[in-house]
């Protein structure tokens, strides 16, 4: 039993130690990157503006997760919110054609393979396209999250949603770290 | 219920309670706890400043694991309509589940099955729950809230270079979610012709970065019969509470931290006819089989880089088990370290250590059961290391590990392990293995003097061999797994098991019994027996619809045992003892948003030792989301049989066959 007390009193130790401390942690907010990720969806949903007749036929805020929802569970609380006065609502899509009927489109970063056929066929069209592969803004895409050592960041082509005839306002783009076209091409 | 085990009980209940105090004491210290943090509302700037927590990337990974893995997930668990861990593991291709009663089972991967499987590592978050006692593990114990799983990961095949000896056959890995996962109210009700458990679990915050939750569940197992129907008084009653809190450390590094713990007692049963000595009389009885133990576990992981962490954990636990023959005490402390290594150039390497004390006291109230010593203090030291070598970036890996651990029975053992993989391309993923792993002797073998069978002046004993040396397993592997397209992938998995020196019983003279005088016909273990396995899994998982979700598994085994004539693994012939074939079918069909209707169907071929013809069998489970927050569960387990029995002991006169009934119940959750 000597063991086993020694080991209580070292938990007690590490319990008085460790406890009270986590109980008063700083307010530098640490999230799941599915959370952050999910957060800033929803505020490029609030800070967009899609054209008026993609707004006139859709009612809702459609919000479409192409392939499987990565989010583990952090997006969908989404659904049912709302944004700008329309109701967000949360589809999974798995072919192809169903993309067009999107505000935003989510492309698994496990549907990689799959993203020039969608491109091609979403070119132009009024869906605000994001993911989170590397060199899914250099070749086509709008949105792609990354990693910075221990922060999520955006990178944002603003040639393929001025294509797409989507405007992203100011406030959120000086956040973000803006994609020229020129340098696309250019990388090519 | 002696003293001391009584004493130890209330020395667990005053522990949790004062974790429990403690924790409640912590919670009104921050008013932040009542807050809870809305991402949604975040603005842009706090979500791009926020800094990431580490997010376990296991799961991801057991897709390229270069291992045969099976994950059950939370869902499959809760719609397979088991009640108890091992009543889940009937979905686990390769895995062998034979129920004995209402509480006992029997569960081995790839073969060698029975109650007491030595082949099979079983850990909870952590920790190991196998019994030094007999190397296995007592399923009648293992239980939690089947909700507050997170998955159970089955590995077959030999895990001894990472987890070390008793790791032979399979590793079971039960993961709870974590308290974060957890919050809020669950309570459900469960009610049937053989089963009524009630659970609650609460989840609550600490603060911005720490959760806790705390559980009590109870369960009533009914009376089973046996083949002649007499009541087989197998019932089992277990009443259980725990909790577990994660927080974040503050300050620069990254630190994560759990403490979890559980309590428990539990009265399971059975009918044992025992020897009377110098008689050819016998005795039998209803037996209680009395448990109860406790256990708390704290771990703390120090995230280095995105690709390094530094994970220190410790843990104690009591087990004491009261049999009609036996009981024994058991205390375990542990402690163990890993450091996983940023990737240096081609290499990446993870090492560890670990160090566990563990002290056992026996008792037998007959003189049917006598020890070489009552109590036994033992130490084990291990490490181990593992480096997964890049050959060609992106396709071809190879892994080398091993563990080197000492033990107080047979000294150093050395378990190492390659494993080559090859990423053909994005769908497709092959894996070779060879590996060594060993059973070290247990107790039972090391120190247990049992009187089997008995006549006037004559008995038929097994004796304990102190010298007895560990059972050896060297494994060669091979495996396949591949995507067909988006909705269908399959996972292949072949082997090939060469064992030494497996532990049957020899024939070792005869000897003159004192107390009472008579002669005795001497059993004792020996290394004298060898075997080969063959065999694989193929398991296929199709999602024909986003409603519909269907698997099906084949599993093979044959084995063959060779050992001197009139050797006896306890009378009886482990090559039959597990069955050729099993076959599972699932279904998990989503009919509308708020009901479900999920089929599990299982063929399971002869086990001629057992005395089981081959089996089907068949579960349903309908659940009806009456609203939200409140579920309904409509379950009927062995629908095509009224009742059945799994596994009748050859030549093991002392315990009765159960036939189990076929089960119905209902079940309300509700989460608030």
């Amino acid at each position: 039993m000597a063991v086993l007390r020694i080991f209580l009193a070292g938990w007690l130790y590490v319990a008085t130690t460790f406890l009270p401390v986590a109980a008063h942690a700083d307010d530098s907010l640490q999230l799941a990157e599915q959370e952050i990720k999910a957060g800033l969806l929803y505020n490029f949903l609030k800070y967009t503006q899609w054209p008026p007749a993609s707004m006139e036929r859709l009612p809702k805020i459609i919000v479409c997760i192409f392939g499987d929802d990565p989010f583990g569970g952090y997006l969908q609380p989404m659904s049912g919110r709302t944004v700008n006065q329309r109701e967000i609502t949360i589809h999974s899509v798995h072919d192809i054609s169903d993309a067009l009927n999107c505000h935003l489109l989510f492309i698994n970063a496990s549907e990689k393979d799959s993203w020039p056929q969608l491109h091609n066929f979403l070119k132009g069209k009024p869906v605000l396209t994001v993911s989170d592969f590397s060199g899914f803004a250099t070749s086509g895409g709008m949105i792609e999250f990354g990693r910075k050592d221990s922060h999520i960041n955006v990178e944002f082509n603003a040639q393929a949603a001025a294509a797409a005839q989507l405007q992203v306002q100011d406030r959120l783009l000086r956040l973000v770290t803006v994609v020229h076209p020129a340098s696309i091409e250019g990388g090519r | 219920m002696s003293r001391s085990a009584r004493s130890s009980v209330k020395w667990w209940h005053s522990i949790f309670l004062a974790v429990a105090y403690a924790a409640v004491l912590y919670v009104p210290s921050d008013v932040r706890a009542t807050e809870t943090i809305d991402n949604f509302a975040l603005s842009p700037e706090q979500l791009l400043n926020a800094t990431v927590t580490s997010v376990s990337k296991t799961s991801e990974k057991l897709i390229d694991a270069p291992a045969a893995i099976f994950v059950l997930s939370n869902e499959d668990i809760l719609r397979s309509g088991a009640t108890s861990i091992p009543e889940a593991l009937r979905l686990v291709p390769g895995v062998q589940v034979a129920r004995d009663n209402a509480g006992i089972w029997a569960v081995s991967v790839r073969g060698f099955n029975g109650s007491l499987d030595d082949k099979l590592l079983v850990l909870i978050d952590g920790r190991p729950v196998y019994d030094p006692l007999f190397a296995g593990v007592y399923w009648d114990i293992q239980d939690m809230v089947l909700e507050d799983i997170d998955r159970i990961e089955v590995i077959r095949g030999p895990g001894a270079s990472l987890w070390g000896a008793n790791a032979v056959n399979g590793v079971i890995n039960i993961i709870t979610k974590k308290a974060k996962d957890t919050q809020g109210n669950l309570a459900s009700v469960t009610a049937g012709n053989q089963n009524g458990i009630v659970e609650e679990r609460y989840g609550g915050k600490l603060s911005d970065n720490g959760f806790y939750r705390v559980y009590a569940k109870y369960v009533d197992r009914q009376d089973n019969q046996t083949p002649t129907g007499a009541n087989a008084h197998d019932g089992q009653v277990e009443d259980r509470s725990g909790f577990r809190a994660d927080w974040k450390g503050t300050g620069d590094a990254n630190d994560d931290f759990t403490f979890q713990g559980d309590v428990y007692r539990s009265d399971a049963g059975q009918i044992r006819t025992v020897p009377i000595l110098n008689s050819s009389a016998r005795l039998t009885t209803a037996e209680d089989l009395l448990s109860r133990g406790g256990n708390m576990l704290g771990r703390w992981t120090r995230t280095l880089t995105d690709d390094s962490k530094f994970t220190m954990q410790s843990y104690m636990d009591y087990t004491g088990r009261d049999q009609e023959l036996l009981k024994d005490q058991r205390s375990t402390f542990d402690v163990d370290a890993q450091y996983e290594l940023p990737q240096m150039d081609r290499h990446k390497i993870i090492v560890g250590g670990g160090y566990r004390y563990s002290v056992d006291s026996l008792t037998s109230p007959t003189p049917l059961v006598t020890f070489t010593d009552i109590g036994e203090k033992t130490q084990l030291f291990s490490s181990f290391v593992q480096d997964k070598i890049t050959l060609v970036p992106k396709d071809w890996f190879l892994t080398l590990g091993s563990k080197l651990e000492h033990n107080d029975y047979t000294g150093f053992e050395l378990e190492p392990n390659a494993r080559l993989q090859w990423h053909i391309d994005d769908q497709q993923m092959a894996w070779s293995s060879v590996s060594r792993s060993v059973r070290t002797p247990s107790r039972l073998e090391e120190a247990l003097h049992i009187v089997q069978a008995a006549v006037p002046g004559v008995s038929l004993d097994t004796l304990p061999n102190p010298s007895l040396n560990s059972e050896e397993l060297i494994a060669y592997e091979l495996g396949y797994r591949r995507q067909w397209t988006r909705d269908v992938s399959s996972d292949v998995a072949t082997f090939y098991n060469v064992y030494h020196g497996l532990s049957t019983f020899t024939f070792d003279g005869l000897f003159a019994g004192t107390n009472p005088a008579r002669t005795i016909l001497a059993l004792s273990p020996t290394n004298s027996t060898s075997a080969s396995t063959w065999g694989g899994e193929v398991a296929t998982d199709w999602r024909a619809t986003d409603q519909w979700k269907l698997s099906a598994s084949y599993s093979l085994l044959i084995m063959e045992l060779h050992g001197p004539a009139g050797d006896i693994a306890g009378g009886q012939e482990p090559e039959t003892q597990s069955p050729n074939h099993q076959i599972n079918l699932r279904s998990q069909w989503d009919i509308t948003k708020d009901l479900s209707f999920d089929t599990m169907f299982y063929y399971v071929s002869e086990v001629p030792d057992y005395n089981v013809k081959k089996t089907f069998r068949l579960d349903t489970r309908l659940g009806w989301r009456i609203m939200d927050g409140l579920q309904f569960d409509l379950v009927g387990q062995d629908l095509l049989d009224p009742h059945r029995h799994e596994i009748i002991m050859p030549g093991n006169v002392q315990v009765a066959p159960t036939d189990i009934n076929r089960s119905v119940y209902g079940k309300f959750t509700w989460r608030f």
